[in-house]
């Protein structure tokens, strides 16, 4: 079975400063002094993608695993991390067009990949990443492709017959599903979200593979840009505030501070309740 | 006849009350342990003796009552504070320990904005006390990595360093004066004055002393103005360390004086810096204080990089958000303690010093072996965070993989192993085996070496100030078997 | 506006779907004699409620056998396909995010999800959604009808519906069948439904929350005080609490009249669940933590023994 994970890197935005969510002229913040991290969805899709490879080989299935990321030079230290973690392939299509806000773009360059580059049965996806939260393109890819898809997926196991058996959150409960391929796997809030680490003997024999790099013209992206600007545009960008009054309750002792705080601040409140 | 833990408990409520006294076995299990025993707190696994009480002091009296009763009846007392610990230092090692509790002694008793210094009890959070300052003008310039977490006491007891240490010094610069208990519930206050030659200086028989020798309950550290619009970040990548500790000791020779002076290889430098200097070493200086002062000196070093055709300067923007972003709160660690379960992938640190001739041979013997040596290794890197006119520190950082062992063998499968790698060899080349964790209890076991002929000072301390020896046993001299 | 919303009837949030969907209606001025209802349902029984809570007045029922995407995108296709429509809203949970993208593709619209306003312009449609991990609000210009909308969770208040005078039309299209990828289907109920969404006043608890234990006390503390529990992703992860209780962009956005944020750092994923909040408390020890500058009301201190005291006190 082929499976491709595809995923994005994207700046810590934690790491900035009340002031550092300036706005510039091309609705952009700022954020390339910071460093890039692994988008958390995306990170449990890599994760639980090499524990369905591990279980599979008791099934006498061997997955073949490929990486994909779309963006510039900086993600290669992940895909090296995942050769080293043994993902057979590892690719990146060189990126460097402003498609924070167009996840068409990138689904449309995902699903030219599967259609003519390199086939797959699955496609894992993280649901939602960074700094457009657009929560678009794994479900663009599977219409795209014209393969059903599975939100919220939060664990994937391999099933016989070269089925899959995918665990995903729906309102109310988990649904436990056994799938033919080929499907869109999006993932959500799953329990595995952290990825392994390799040791540094899997790094130097494993990590030193050559990524493939494609340009992304290679996907038409210019025709697909300028059919999204006819579309939708950003037009503005502002900073939300969270800003209260912050009273700080000061007290020499807890008690002090909780009798202050029901007394001026709580019990009324709790009476209307 | 020594006391059962239930005559020990009963005795410390007398002294105390019994809210004050701590027996619930949750809290005495975290309380057997401190980061480096940190895998034990992931799988719930606790093999140290479990003390019998953890108590919460309120006043030097209380200290003073409590060490008293444990003189009197040899119970074992293990000071504690803001519990940032990483060497084992708060480990309780002994039976039927009692670990004694200062961080509800929190008060700030004085802030001398004229004589610039500023006096607290030992329970006093370190960014607590800072950030008082900053509102104020003023500042410790006392900032280790620990800052959200440490309290005044423990950074005193442990010889802490800040992140500004190459400018202000480490904590032991800081200190004017002190409070401290001793075994025999001996109260003594060493003044406040800016110097004396009274006879050998016996701050230092309590800085750095990790609650082997007396209980601080109490301390007086010197005040300098904040003035963080003057700070000027510089960054640069190069290519090797050897480079970087020659800019580094130029830098410190030639005489200037930046606050943070930090050399990165490539492997401890990834986490921090892999978005601008992949593969690179990286140097990193912040300079502050008068804005004149600050503006020439960051020129001058601007001079002594640029000597140096590897070196290739990066906006200093990268390094500001870096800096902002080094301290480890409450929530990485909550974080680290997840992903540690969820990855069986866990770091640790070894931190030592050598002079200039040496520093180098000692960076490159540690990485070589560990690499080599040890199994399952995920990182073994370092950085250099303290430079001094004679050398520097080396701040190793390691990361492996857990496969295996059972929650016991990770500190005998991997951390002594390469802590036994990183101290002989610092040893072997004339180091110091600990620049500023402390001695805490793991690496007692090669303090003869590190003090050579000059042991007998240190031991015959511990016999004069410690003599039933109830003070933190294990931590910096080996308890004799 | 020509609209119609999609309602999912086969599921137990259907009231507060409908609710929400009702208050965004009205929130943004849309003018309901001109919108019309699609929901889907399974069970005949519930029918008559479900109409009772559609916000206009026109309102189509099908039924299905379950509420499978695959084969509800090919019904709403199959439904709509002669229609002018200018606006399709659908509803904040996942489901009306994942419908609102792939039926937009399938009838060539434009999609955006999780808006929290519109702002109806002759040559196109203004919505405001947050990015940037809800540190941002981003406003969209859509240009392409027909506009294929899902609406941000907690976005508005809810409001129940006045709508008396309903006509309804039912379908039944449980012949439609496009999932026959699935091969076995097993549904498994959550213990407890979590009553975040509609709680008045809530307990929440964060990462600086690290024992199961802790987070059970928490619990017994919330039920005195008569709020409810919620947590942060680590500690709905770790299985420390159902994960039905998680607040945040990833699980309920709250709006509670009253909130008690203890050991929450303020990260703004987790923030946003409970900044719509409209009076909020925090316990933290971390005097430099985020949240200390989002409450209305902070103490420095450990939250357990401000807790311990305030049980005493009440």
């Amino acid at each position: 079975m082929k499976i491709l994970v595809c995923f994005k890197t994207v700046p810590d935005l934690e790491m900035l400063s009340e002031e550092d969510w300036a706005v510039d002229s091309n609705l952009a913040v700022d954020v390339s002094f910071v460093k890039n991290i692994l988008n958390c969805f995306d990170e449990s899709a890599l994760e639980m993608t090499l524990k369905l490879s591990e279980y599979s080989e008791s099934f006498n299935e061997s997955l073949t695993l490929t990486a994909l990321t779309i963006g510039d030079k900086k993600a290669e230290m992940f895909l090296k991390t995942l050769y080293a973690l043994k993902f057979q392939k590892a690719v990146r299509i060189e990126n460097n067009e402003d498609v924070r806000f167009f996840p068409e773009v990138i689904a449309a360059v995902i699903a030219q990949y599967v259609e003519k580059i390199n086939n797959q049965d699955v496609v894992v996806l993280g649901r939602q990443s960074g700094e457009g939260d657009n929560a678009k393109t794994p479900l663009l890819v599977a219409e795209m492709l014209g393969w059903p898809c599975i939100t919220q997926v939060i664990n994937i196991e391999p099933s016989q017959e070269e089925r899959l058996r995918v665990t995903s959150m729906v309102e109310g409960g988990t649904l436990i599903q056994v799938i033919d391929t080929p499907c869109v796997l999006s993932v959500g809030n799953a329990p595995v979200s952290y990825l392994r680490v390799p040791t540094l003997k899997d790094k130097m024999s494993y990590g030193k593979r050559a990524i493939e790099v494609l340009n992304i013209n290679v996907f038409n992206i210019a025709s697909l840009l300028n059919k999204c600007y006819h579309e939708y545009q950003l037009i503005g960008l502002e900073k939300i505030s969270n800003h209260r009054a912050g009273i700080l309750i000061e007290g020499a002792t807890t008690a002090e501070k909780a009798k202050k705080l029901y007394d001026h601040y709580l019990k009324e409140r709790l009476e209307k309740q | 006849m020594s006391l059962t833990r239930e005559q020990i408990v009963e005795g410390l409520v007398k002294i105390l009350g019994s809210d004050k006294v701590i027996t619930d076995k949750q809290v005495l299990q975290e309380s057997s342990i401190d980061r480096f025993r940190k895998y034990e707190d992931v799988c719930g696994v606790y093999t140290q003796p479990l003390p019998a009480a953890v108590v919460y002091a309120e006043s030097t009296e209380e200290i003073a009552a409590v060490l008293k009763f444990a003189n009197d009846n040899t119970i074992n007392i293990v000071p504690r504070t803001g519990r940032s610990a990483t060497e084992g230092g708060l480990e309780t090692v002994v039976e039927n320990s009692v670990v004694l509790d200062g961080s509800r002694m929190n008060k700030i008793l004085n802030v001398d904005t004229y004589n610039m210094m500023v006096t607290c009890q030992c329970g006093v959070s370190l960014e607590v006390l800072d950030d008082m300052l900053r509102e104020q003008g003023y500042t410790t310039a006392h900032s280790p990595q620990s800052k959200p977490l440490a309290q005044m006491g423990g950074l005193v007891a442990t010889r802490s360093i800040g992140q500004l240490s190459t400018l202000y010094g480490g904590i032991e610069d800081m200190v004017v004066g002190m409070e401290t208990v001793f075994p025999n519930g001996e109260i003594t206050r060493i003044k406040n004055v800016p110097r004396r030659a009274t006879g050998p200086d016996i701050r230092h028989v309590i800085i750095g002393n990790e609650g082997a020798l007396c209980y601080i309950t109490e301390v007086t550290v010197k005040i300098f103005k904040y003035r963080p619009e003057n700070n000027i970040f510089l960054g640069y990548t190069l290519e090797s360390m050897k480079t970087g500790f020659e800019i580094l000791r130029e830098v410190m020779v030639e005489g200037y004086r930046p606050s943070v002076a930090r050399l990165y290889d490539p492997e401890d430098g990834e986490y921090y810096f892999s978005h601008f200097a992949e593969g690179k070493c990286v140097l990193v200086f912040m300079v502050e204080g008068p804005k004149a002062i600050a503006e020439v000196s960051a020129k001058e070093i601007e001079n002594i990089v640029q000597k140096h055709a590897e070196c290739e300067k990066v906006n200093s923007q990268l390094i500001k958000t870096w800096f902002e972003n080094l301290n480890w709160d409450p929530k990485k660690i909550a974080e680290e303690i997840d992903e540690i379960a969820q990855t069986q992938n866990i770091g640790f640190t070894t931190e030592v010093s050598g002079n200039w001739d040496v520093i180098y041979d000692i960076y490159e013997a540690c990485c070589n072996r560990v690499r080599e040596e040890i199994p399952d290794i995920t990182m073994m890197g370092g950085h250099s965070s303290h430079s001094y006119m004679n050398g520097t520190n080396m701040y190793f950082m390691y990361y492996y993989n857990l496969v295996d062992i059972t929650p016991e063998e990770e500190i005998t499968k991997y951390h002594y192993p390469i802590n036994k790698i990183i101290v002989e060899e610092t040893i072997k080349a004339g180091g110091s085996m600990v620049h500023h964790h402390g001695v805490g209890k793991h690496r007692t076991h090669w303090i003869k070496e590190e003090y050579t002929s000059s042991y007998y000072i240190l031991e015959t301390l511990k016999k004069a100030f410690d003599p039933n020896g109830i003070m933190n046993m294990g931590t910096i001299i080996p308890i004799k078997k | 506006m020509k609209f119609t919303v999609i309602l999912n009837g086969c599921s137990d949030n259907f009231i507060l779907q409908a609710e929400e969907i009702n208050g965004f209606l009205s929130s943004n001025a849309l003018n309901l004699s001109r919108g019309h209802t699609i929901i889907f349902y399974c069970e005949e029984n519930s029918k008559i409620e479900l109409m009772a809570n559609a916000p206009t007045a026109s309102v189509e029922l099908i039924k299905v056998k379950r509420y499978q995407p695959e084969n509800i995108l090919e019904i709403l296709k199959q439904r709509t396909i002669n229609q002018q429509m200018d606006l399709y809203l659908f509803a904040s949970d996942f489901t009306g995010s994942e419908l609102s993208v792939r039926f937009a593709y399938r009838i060539a619209g434009s999609s955006l999800v999780a808006v929290n306003k519109l702002e109806i312009e002759k040559d196109g449609l203004i919505a405001y959604k947050a990015v940037y991990s809800n540190h941002m609000q981003g406003v969209f210009k859509l240009s392409k009808k027909p506009y294929c909308i899902s609406i941000a969770k907690g976005c508005t208040d809810l409001e129940a519906v006045l709508e008396k005078n309903h006509e309804a039309i039912t379908e039944d299209m449980m012949d439609v069948v496009k999932d026959d990828f699935i091969k076995e289907y097993d549904f498994v109920e959550e213990e407890r439904v979590s009553g975040l969404a509609h709680a008045k006043f809530m307990l929440v608890a964060g990462n600086g929350v690290k024992q199961k234990e802790k987070v059970k006390r928490l619990e017994e503390i919330a039920k005195s005080l008569g709020a409810v529990l919620g947590v942060s992703r680590p500690v709905a992860t770790n299985a420390w609490a159902p994960l039905n209780q998680l607040v945040g962009v990833s699980g309920v956005m709250a709006k509670p009249e009253l909130c008690i944020a203890v050991a929450v750092s303020g990260a703004a994923a987790f923030f946003a669940g409970i900044e719509k909040s409209q009076y909020i408390i925090a316990i933290n020890t971390d005097k430099g933590a985020p949240i200390v500058r989002c409450a209305d009301v902070v103490i420095i201190d450990d939250y357990e023994s401000i807790l311990e005291e305030l049980l005493k006190i009440k």
